[in-house]
């Protein structure tokens, strides 16, 4: 538990992968994670930031939002964006192939 | 799993429609030497009464997660029954089991079980799930798979199918059974329960977190999917079961692991509720042995890696079973993997290695 939101169990998600597919360490890991993601929210003028050991969502306003792991991202960055930001959906798709 | 002592107790959901045999399946299992350890929750009770001593019942009562989505429901019921046991086994009440058998209703989702597990912060230390246990009877079986998405959906999310009665109708009918839930379901493996007897307790023990039993489960369910796509093509009639498909896609690079469960994430977020089944075998950047996720809807299973590459099989092959059509998945996949989409089945190298 952070100690300073009390926010339990940030690290626990299937996404961090359990501790078993790091590269790094584990802040070494949310960095590459942030990196990443950000690819896909900058698109809807969303930004992803390490914070301790969660990250901070920061939307277009200025409006922030505490995120623990990816499974808690999508819904957030789709409240601050606005529309839903689907993987399935083909411009979005086509997006990321023309950044290959 | 073989049960440590201090170690999660495993949990087993056993679903089935009304009259399909889950308590006489339960009953011959319990009466296993090696399943002397198991407690089990009934929700409802049949005409086959149980013959164990360590059970609890449970009524209806179910709360809805944030999300709001339909199969996240927490059953507050099914959390209470668990804990009651739990508690009574921590205080010497009843034996310690190491094992936990919920038997649900015919008409269950088994996705609300599940999510009541794996996102109860009071239970997920404790619990930890094994195998979901579809049984099907020949009588009926066809006919409920046709008729009711419930039972369509059990078998699309199960790891193991048990089918029962086959001594009541034709064997040609048991054989088109079984055609139809290899179809629906190719990562599952298939037991027939003939009468009077009872299956192996393995339809319990042997999963995912069996790490003797888990390559060998992994080449399976592979070996399974792709001789459903190559030997019989699409699902012979879509229509005949709810639309439910099972969809693979493949990659021969190892893949970055913040990619892949940057796309899992959305994926799941946004189309979880109809992702019935998802299993993966997956080369990660980095790891010498390869990595297995498996999930059920909105719920993903902690990554576990296998001791060695199963023979024959290199590259990431991921199965998802859907209720319907949901998209490209495919193109989805390579698209955010910085990867251009795999080619034919011909050229996969699963699919080589497996003919060799």
């Amino acid at each position: 538990m952070c100690g300073l939101c009390g926010a339990l169990g940030a690290g626990d998600h299937w996404s961090s992968g359990g501790g078993t597919v790091a590269l790094g360490t584990p802040a070494a890991e949310r960095y590459r994670q942030a990196d990443v993601v950000n690819g896909v929210l900058r698109l809807y003028g969303l930004r992803l930031k390490v914070w301790n050991d969660r990250y901070m969502l920061h939307g277009r306003t200025g409006k922030s939002v505490v995120v623990g792991h990816m499974g808690q991202l999508w819904p957030l960055a789709e409240g601050l964006a606005g529309v839903a930001i689907d993987p399935l959906d083909t411009g979005l798709i086509s997006t990321m192939e023309a950044g290959r | 799993m073989r049960s440590s002592a201090d170690g999660p107790i495993v949990v087993n959901v056993l679903n089935g429609f009304l009259g399909a045999g889950k308590t006489t399946l339960l009953n011959g299992l319990l009466q296993q030497p090696d399943l002397s350890d198991v407690a089990v929750i009934i929700n409802e009770f049949g005409s086959v009464g149980i013959d164990h001593l360590l059970v609890e019942t449970i009524d209806d009562d179910t709360v809805l997660l944030q999300s709001g989505c339909i199969c996240c429901t927490i059953r507050g019921d099914l959390k209470q029954a668990i804990l009651s046991l739990f508690e009574k086994r921590q205080a010497g009440q009843i034996a310690p089991f190491r094992r936990l058998v919920i038997e649900t209703t015919g008409l269950a989702d088994p996705a609300p079980i599940v999510a009541t597990l794996t996102a109860d912060l009071m239970l997920k230390y404790h619990f930890t799930m094994g195998n979901i246990i579809a049984v099907v009877d020949v009588p009926n079986g066809r006919h409920n798979l046709e008729t009711y998405a419930e039972s369509a959906r059990q078998v699309a999310v199960a790891d193991r199918i048990v089918i029962t009665k086959g001594d009541l109708a034709e064997a040609e009918a048991m054989r088109d059974l079984r055609a139809l839930l290899s179809a629906m379901n190719p990562t599952a493996r298939i037991e027939i329960c003939n009468p009077g007897q009872s299956v192996s307790g393995l339809v319990l023990t042997e999963d995912i977190h069996d790490i003797g039993a888990r390559s060998g489960d992994v080449r399976r369910w592979i070996s399974a999917e792709r001789y459903h796509d190559h030997a019989h093509g699409p699902l012979p009639d879509v229509n005949l079961h709810g639309a439910i498909r099972s969809i693979t896609v493949t990659a021969a690079p190892p893949l970055s692991w913040p990619r892949f469960s940057m796309w899992l994430s959305m994926l799941v977020n946004r189309h979880g509720d109809r992702l019935l089944r998802i299993k993966g075998i997956l080369d990660i950047e980095g790891q010498s042995t390869p990595v297995v996720i498996h999930g059920v809807q909105h719920l993903i299973h902690k990554p576990v890696h296998l001791a060695e590459w199963p023979k024959g099989l290199t590259g990431s092959v991921i199965v998802f079973i859907t209720d319907g059509e949901i998209g490209d998945l495919d193109r989805s996949f390579a698209a955010f993997m910085k990867q251009e989409p795999q080619p034919g089945a011909a050229a996969d190298p699963v699919v080589a290695a497996l003919a060799n």
